[in-house]
């Protein structure tokens, strides 16, 4: 077995959780000095995902946000820094107003969805998408997270739960400026991920709207989006 | 979330109470994550298995299950096999681990989804602890292999 090939498999171990409490602290010091272990392990990672993505979705019961969100209100110094980006990144409310109002002007389930915004921004580097998206259906549940690149090409990775009902198809939609309306960016025959290359419009702007629809088969035969929403959201800048 | 968790622990409350930690710890360590150690979703159902881990490792999980302990072994081979029936039809990591000889693939199954350690799967597999832990290697080179 080569060197090469004991990282893969030391960062496996890591990532099964087979290492003893003892080696794990050894592991995670090469893992903060090593680039290359630190690749093995994401490698790991990403080479098992798709077994915790075949685990079924079990809804929350009642509370569980609730108790989140409770937690989450207690004031932490990391919430004020999460807000402090936030500012740098252009908004423009103060951090007071936008604390008060994040609590009180969102649903519980809002927050988790919020959170996955932050992270998906945070921690997408690697892709370096110019921006990203989570589309959130009326029940503020993500459906979809789009990744917004260069020269409009757009990726889209439906969520758990996404499905395209039969003799339907998804159209995905933004709205570069009111003037212009809806753009479609492409269609989707499966929920699947897919990327796409819309056509050619102004580069995305922070908080463009995007939304993905339910278009008969073939997509929308007026060009604007005719069918129900399946969610929608607004393009958020990845931290790189 | 909670479901991953929940093959772990076995108990919805617990699974639940995880899931909860879990988001609390995203929050609050959103700061401090380093990308190069993988995609954001990796990043979220490692926490939740490490929490979840803890768990067991804790011993919880026995006081869960010890008076019923049949049950309790058909529960945990289903788990297993449900994780591994569900992966794709064409999904490489599935055609990877039916490449894998079976006790193998379960070894491996039993520490990713089920959370078991070293010395429990040498148990269920009935190996000594040794032949487990190398079993369970050569599984996982070969998957990186298979999977490159």
């Amino acid at each position: 077995m080569s060197e090469h090939d004991d990282i893969d498999v030391l960062a496996s171990e890591y990532v099964l959780g087979l290492m003893s409490d003892a080696d794990v602290a050894d592991f995670e010091i090469r893992v903060s000095s090593d680039a290359d272990t630190r690749r093995a392990v994401a490698g790991a990672r990403e080479r098992l995902l798709e077994l915790d993505l075949t685990a079924p979705a079990t809804p929350p019961r009642e509370g569980l946000w609730d108790r989140i969100e409770e937690e989450l209100d207690k004031p932490r110094p990391q919430i004020v820094n999460l807000s402090q980006r936030r500012l740098a990144a252009g908004a423009t409310q103060s951090r007071q107003q936008r604390r008060s109002s994040f609590w009180s002007g969102f649903a519980a389930a809002a927050v988790a969805a919020i959170l996955a915004t932050s992270l998906a921004c945070v921690y997408l580097k690697p892709l370096q998408p110019r921006f990203i998206i989570v589309l959130l259906d009326d029940q503020a549940k993500p459906v979809s997270l789009v990744e917004a690149f260069e020269g409009q090409k757009i990726r889209v990775i439906p969520l758990d739960g996404v499905v395209v009902p039969s003799g339907k198809t998804l159209q995905v939609w933004t709205l570069p400026n009111k003037e212009t309306g809806p753009v479609s960016m492409g269609i989707m025959d499966e929920a699947v991920e897919i990327t796409l290359q819309g056509p050619s419009l102004p580069a995305p702007k922070p908080d463009q709207l995007y939304e993905i629809t339910i278009e008969p088969e073939g997509g929308s035969p007026t060009g604007k989006p005719t069918g129900p929403i399946l969610g929608k959201g607004f393009a958020c800048m990845p931290q790189i | 979330m909670i479901s991953v968790a929940q093959r772990i622990v076995r108990r919805r409350e617990l699974a639940e109470e995880i899931v909860q930690e879990s988001f609390i710890q995203i929050w609050q360590h959103a700061a401090t994550y380093e990308a190069s150690r993988g995609s954001a979703l990796s990043w979220i159902f490692t926490i939740v298995r490490n929490r979840a881990l803890n768990v067991v490792r804790d011993g919880r999980r026995l006081d869960l299950v010890e008076d019923d302990t049949l049950d309790m072994l058909r529960d945990r081979d289903a788990v297993i096999d449900d994780a591994f029936e569900r992966l794709d039809e064409d999904s490489r990591l599935r055609r990877c681990l039916e490449g894998l000889e079976s006790e193998r693939r379960k070894g491996v199954l039993l520490a990713y989804v089920g959370g078991y350690s070293h010395g429990e799967i040498a148990g269920i597999l009935g190996v000594p602890l040794g032949t487990a832990k190398s079993w369970i290697r050569r599984a996982l080179a070969a998957l990186k292999e298979c999977m490159a």
